[in-house]
């Protein structure tokens, strides 16, 4: 019977191990989807990451909002424009799992804009600070936000050459 | 406690959940390979990523080939040149959706300096689908949207000066 109770012992243990694992895929997954639908424009998708009472604390807490659709709402405005090309990556999670509903994580973020109608490039580097909880079995962002590394501007016009061949969010031709 | 019937559904579930998590990590190291046989020219491994059938749907699904071969065409007659790439794939979303069938999408970031110095710099998102043939995760469509592309002159910045590079154009002379 000890020999049972023992089996019984480890099989929860791994449980718990492979349940970490799980976790932590889901949450960088979760931040992956973040990502692509900001450069997507995809907001319906988008606010299915956060939870309803979900903070920001954007560029060091300059941009800070409270609930889901003033978030979507911030973002829409900074990103919606389809004069706004934007390319979000999330590199190097850290990920903790600190309960069966509760985690943080740090990522490095880099992100370049094309700004169409100024012709102005910008790119930056941030780091991400976020917690997350699980509910009804699924992970959303409950807080997030960044702190400046670095944000550069330049004029695309200076590089004469410089043609845009492509872009998702064009007007289609008639 | 719990009974041995209950023990035995544990631990299989568990090897599933374990299996799930052996395939995402497999088919995350299938697209590295695939981005890094492109790269570094290596056609023959970048044959290998892709299931005998598999389809294509790249730009905007404008560059559709049906098959290994056709496929493999393509990707050749446009990376091997003297031409410099740099592919990289971020943001992977994978969903395991049987035993052998995968799909996902993938954040492509790239760059290509052409022979004539021109810069051209890419952002996209891929649209996968996988399939598990003989216990190894093979390609079986493949294709991205673009979110922008540019290009520029690369002679502007007159101080540009590439230091070092895998590929040597002067390899491809009299080829």
């Amino acid at each position: 019977m000890t020999d049972a109770k023992d089996l019984e012992a480890r099989v929860k243990a791994l449980e718990q191990k492979v349940a970490v694992t799980e976790d932590i895929e889901a949450i960088k997954r979760l931040k992956h989807k973040y990502f692509r639908c900001l450069d997507a424009k995809l907001w319906d998708e988008l606010a299915q990451c956060f939870t309803e009472d979900a903070t920001t604390s954007y560029t060091d807490g300059k941009y800070s909002f409270h609930g889901v659709e003033a978030i979507i709402g911030f973002l829409k405005k900074s990103l919606g424009a389809t004069t706004v090309l934007g390319m979000h990556q999330g590199h190097q999670p850290e990920i903790d799992i600190t309960s069966e509903t509760t985690a943080n994580g740090i990522w490095t973020s880099e992100a370049g804009l094309i700004i169409t109608d100024r012709n102005v490039s910008t790119r930056e580097v941030n780091f991400y600070h976020d917690e997350y909880v699980k509910i009804g079995g699924q992970w959303k962002i409950k807080h997030t936000g960044y702190k400046r590394l670095f944000e550069e501007a330049w004029d695309r016009g200076e590089t004469k050459s410089l043609r845009l061949m492509a872009n998702m969010f064009a007007p289609r031709k008639e | 406690m719990a009974s041995m019937g209950e023990l035995q559904a544990e631990i299989h579930l568990l090897r599933r959940e374990i299996q799930v998590l052996k395939d995402i990590e497999a088919i995350k190291q299938l697209k590295g390979r695939y981005f890094r046989s492109i790269d570094c020219k290596l056609w023959d491994e970048l044959a290998d990523c892709f299931a005998e059938d598999a389809v294509t749907g790249y730009l905007n699904g404008r560059e559709h080939y049906e098959g290994r071969d056709a496929i493999m065409k393509y990707l050749k007659s446009n990376m091997d040149m003297p031409v410099l790439t740099m592919h990289q794939g971020h943001q992977p979303e994978i969903t395991i959706t049987g035993e052998t069938t995968a799909v996902g999408t993938w954040a492509l970031e790239d760059y290509i300096i052409t022979l004539k110095n021109k810069g051209i710099q890419c952002a996209a998102f891929y649209h996968d689908e996988y399939v598990k043939i003989d216990g190894r995760w093979k390609i079986k469509s493949t294709g991205y949207d673009l979110v922008y592309r540019e290009m520029w002159d690369r002679n502007e910045t007159k101080s540009l000066k590439i230091l070092d590079r895998m590929h040597q154009p002067s390899s491809w002379e009299g080829r």
